[in-house]
């Protein structure tokens, strides 16, 4: 059953008082969600390399051991990158954590049903893959619990949250890939 | 450990080419393993001068390899070469965002292969990278594997001539043929 959170709500709460936060965003609309809550240096919003968004994660979080990094992505494109979640979960990477927006569609491509729709629990999926915490809110009463394991507790963990298939207004951030890594790395002082 | 002790059989290239990928900086590795890379994997994981990780598939070391670079390390991935059909599209990744990386293949499909499926992205391989932006070189003898590697290196993480990753090849004349129970050679 398709979920009924609220998926700026969700990126907020996620994105809070971020601090010096890390943040990867999948391709299509988490990228536009991050870019809503707020532009920034330290994101690195995915305009392609669709099933690369936590591998991206991992890397960052093993070149920065010292710095919280989170990815927020989609159902659609954590599915394709779906084997990424076995080797995180064996990679020892406790500063990593993947927020899933999940709302059971292929958003950018006309809201084709994915397979998280008809039974895939990515949740379960990543703690089968030895993720120190994974949690599915469907509630507004889970987005507090779920955005402290993803922000504050030891990783790898995942929060996926059921989202509606609502489509807020698509704001972009920059798409000229070096610029976008360049001022990331310039950010981090790399 | 340093991983420095080498196995009996270990082939010529392996202790250069282990300590290249230490000169050049590498601070992260990722693999799929295969049976010419096998002595250079067993070094690295000894290593603790540079962190290794077991990839599920090859195209996960793409984009890890760009996570690495955002960071300020410096990534390499380790493959076959029909790992590098696995990896097309991501790679698209390292061009468009001039990520620094460097990817190690071993040769599959070549004159003496045994394995006729190992054939067509054995011979698409380097042309694949190519086409995905990639600097490839390739290493035809056991004394040019490391100085090939130092080379790469260099041109993905401090050269001014190429922006993106860069490749060896290994050819598979220096690997060896892979031999197969029955195969009269």
């Amino acid at each position: 059953m398709s979920g009924i959170l609220n998926r700026r709500d969700v990126t907020a709460a996620l994105l809070a008082d971020r601090g010096d936060l890390l943040v990867i965003g999948g391709l299509g609309a988490p990228s536009w969600d991050i870019t809503a809550i707020g532009d920034n240096d330290l994101n690195f919003p995915l305009w392609g390399a669709m099933g690369g968004a936590a591998m991206i994660g991992l890397g960052v979080a093993l070149a920065q051991p010292e710095r919280r990094v989170l990815v927020v992505t989609g159902d659609g494109e954590q599915l394709m990158g779906l084997t990424a979640l076995s080797t995180i979960g064996s990679a020892g990477a406790t500063n990593l954590a993947i927020a899933v927006l999940d709302n059971e569609r292929y958003g950018e491509t006309g809201m084709q049903a994915t397979t998280t729709a008809t039974g895939t629990d990515l949740a379960a999926v990543a703690a089968g893959c030895g993720f120190a915490g994974a949690v599915t809110a469907r509630a507004e009463s889970d987005i507090d619990g779920a955005v402290d394991l993803v922000r504050n507790q030891p990783g790898p963990t995942m929060a996926v949250f059921k989202v509606n298939a609502d489509v807020p207004e698509q704001v972009v951030p920059p798409r000229d890939g070096p610029y976008l890594v360049e001022r990331f790395r310039t950010a981090l002082g790399v | 450990m340093s991983g420095s002790q080498a196995g009996a059989d270990e082939p010529g290239w392996v202790a250069s080419t282990h300590q290249a990928l230490l000169d050049a900086g590498i601070t992260v590795v990722g693999h799929v393993p295969d049976g010419g890379l096998s002595h250079l994997i067993v070094r690295l994981e000894a290593d603790d001068r540079l962190r290794v990780v077991r990839l599920t598939t090859e195209e996960e070391g793409v984009a890890m390899m760009a996570g690495v670079h955002m960071g300020g390390g410096r990534g390499a991935l380790l493959m076959q070469s029909s790992g590098v059909g696995n990896c097309t599209n991501m790679l698209g990744l390292l061009h468009t965002c001039h990520v620094s990386g460097f990817i190690l293949v071993t040769m599959r499909g070549q004159e003496d292969e045994a394995n006729p499926w190992q054939k067509p992205m054995g011979e698409a391989a380097g042309e694949t990278m190519t086409l995905m932006g990639v600097d490839v070189r390739r290493a035809d003898s056991s004394d040019g594997v490391a100085a090939n590697v130092t080379r790469a290196c260099a041109d993905t993480f401090t050269g001014t001539e190429h922006t993106g990753a860069t490749a060896v090849l290994i050819e598979q004349s220096v690997i060896g043929a892979k031999q197969f129970s029955g195969d009269d050679k």
